[in-house]
């Protein structure tokens, strides 16, 4: 007779990768700063208006008062990104390691 | 001489191998797609509701003002914002505490959008092992075909989620109309494909990788458990010894304990765990894995409940203590947060009133005898309907106002208005701090004071 019908172990090891170390690494560093961005550019926000950053809006071009919040917010997430990235950097890179290895991956 | 070894970090993180969540039903699969389905709908609902004329939840960055329902909130009304953010972190605790990972599992945009990627996977590409084979099997007209299609439906519903998104922000509708003749403007579009690949992303690409390795909440939560918060357990008192066994065979003949090591619950699994190692830091308490044991104790005749929701305090037999100091504490804060956002919404004035001096002057003595000071008031009408205000000052000594007027101040706008205000110079002498005070003509509630400080010769 045989065990319970139900389907046995399935071994996965041979199954392709789905994101690679390094593109982990980067996805931490760029969430990381896209929230600290979410709740910089709310308070910012909050307290400046874009009328106070570039004036009245202007009739037409590219630089109305939605693409102050916008630019704002991908300011915000780019500082946010670096200082991720270098905290990630010296955590990561032991002192005396060489320079050459930054071992992102 | 032997070299010292080069120092090499290593890293943080271990090779990933896809995970096939299997598909499971059950009391708690019913419940994610409850939950699934509420928040979703909310979400892609909520911005094509229309309320007096406008889009009934609309966050309009351009007048910088969010309508929710009912409420208007100004920018003068972040006070209301902040604290909504205080209350869902402190509920995030209070919850986390008392019932575990009920966010995780339930509520969050991660696991639930997941969900839905996932159901469209299975919709295209079939059930766990056809999912499997297909990604073992070399390119053919059929997979491309498949995996095609599972990317179209990806996309779009990305799409269309970064659209509602926007939605959120710019009143849907005219977005609807400038989508349809691709005039949407630059920022718009980039919003739209922006939130759309994000969700694509997350939902499609990373999934349970966004909960093990990018999420703080994922980190931290652990410090809000004790012996008595409710955890996904499987009780090894009960399962083990595991092993597999002939079906007609008596409950726990040949030492086994009542796990069938059939691993359904590590198949179910969205973060790929067997839950029967022990709580986890990935376990995200979606119960998938209660789903797949009942459903398999079920079949052969045993009690349900080898992996279930319990405590750490229940499982050595002791009784579970929900009333504990943590609890409280999180419970009493909540309260009064939410008691003082709701007294303050209540108690909030739907006008504002702002008086700034004129800096180019501190004041100007008049040919009259008096000292006059310049103020420019801004009157924000943060109703609905337009009104007309009257404006007095009082404070010590005799004040006039220049000019005396009404101001019509139409609905939800801020109007500034330049006023002089006059008194004899030495009734009293020096400085003074004085009240500006507006009030609506048609509604005498409708009325604010603001202080001011009045400025004049000491001697």
């Amino acid at each position: 007779m045989n065990p319970t019908p139900l389907s046995p172990p399935s071994p996965e090891a041979d199954l392709p990768q789905d994101l690679s170390p390094r593109a982990r690494v980067i996805a931490v560093v760029v969430w990381a700063s896209f929230l600290a961005s979410c709740a910089g550019t709310l308070f910012f926000f909050a307290f400046i208006a874009p009328v106070d950053l570039i004036g009245e809006e202007p009739q037409s071009g590219f630089m109305d008062h939605l693409s102050v919040y916008t630019l704002g917010f991908i300011g915000f997430w780019c500082v946010g990104a670096l200082a991720s990235a270098v905290a990630l950097y010296l955590v990561r890179t032991p002192p005396g390691a060489p320079p050459t290895e930054p071992n992102i991956g | 001489m032997v070299n010292p070894a080069p120092i090499r970090a290593t890293g943080l993180y271990e090779a990933h191998q896809k995970i096939y969540p299997r598909d499971i039903t059950g009391r708690f699969a019913r419940l994610r797609t409850l939950a699934v389905f509420a928040l979703l709908g909310l979400y892609y609902i909520l911005p094509w509701l229309d309320l007096h004329g406008r889009q009934a939840v609309l966050f309009d960055l351009r007048e910088r003002k969010f309508y929710i329902f009912e409420l208007v909130l100004w920018p003068q009304d972040f006070i209301f914002l902040a604290l909504l953010l205080v209350i869902a972190a402190l509920s995030l605790f209070f919850f986390t505490a008392l019932a575990g990972r009920l966010w995780c599992a339930y509520a969050c945009p991660q696991t639930v959008w997941t969900e839905v990627y996932l159901w469209m996977e299975r919709l295209t590409e079939g059930d766990r092992p056809a999912r499997m084979r297909l990604d073992k099997a070399p390119w053919s007209g059929r997979k491309l075909a498949r995996k095609s299609f599972k990317q179209a439906m990806w996309i779009g519903f990305g799409l269309w989620t970064g659209f509602t998104f926007v939605g959120f922000f710019s009143p849907i509708r005219a977005l609807w109309t400038e989508a349809l003749s691709f005039s949407m403007s630059p920022w718009e579009t980039f919003w739209c494909l922006f939130y759309g690949f994000a969700t694509y992303g997350n939902a499609g690409l990373m999934r349970e990788q966004v909960c093990k390795y990018m999420c703080p909440y994922a980190r931290f939560q652990s410090a809000m458990f004790d012996r008595d918060t409710l955890v996904i357990t499987y009780d090894t008192e009960r399962g083990e010894p595991r092993g597999a066994r002939r079906r007609e065979a008596a409950r726990g003949s040949g030492g086994l304990g009542d796990c069938i090591d059939c691993t359904w619950c590590v198949q179910v699994c969205p973060t790929g765990i067997d839950i029967r190692k022990g709580l986890q830091n990935e376990c995200i308490a979606c119960a998938a894995c209660i789903d797949a044991c009942d459903t398999v104790m079920d079949r052969i005749g045993y009690p349900r409940g080898l992996i279930r929701y319990t405590t750490e305090r229940a499982l050595e037999q002791k009784t579970t203590v929900v009333l504990r100091p943590r609890i409280l504490v999180y419970g009493i804060l909540l309260l009064l947060l939410i008691g003082g956002f709701v007294t303050g919404l209540v108690l909030r004035r739907p006008i504002g009133l702002d008086v700034m001096r004129d800096r180019n002057a501190l004041y100007r003595l008049l040919d009259d005898g008096r000292v006059e000071n310049v103020y420019t008031l801004k009157i924000l009408n943060k109703t609905e309907e337009g009104h007309t205000y009257a404006v007095t000052v009082t404070g010590p000594g005799s004040l006039s106002l220049d000019p005396q007027q009404h101001y019509a101040i139409p609905a939800g706008e801020v109007v500034p208005i330049a006023l002089r205000v006059r008194r004899a110079v030495y009734e009293p002498r020096g400085a003074e701090t004085i009240q500006f005070r507006i009030t609506a003509d048609d509604n005498p509630h409708l009325t604010i004071t603001h202080p001011a400080r009045f400025l004049a010769p000491s001697d």
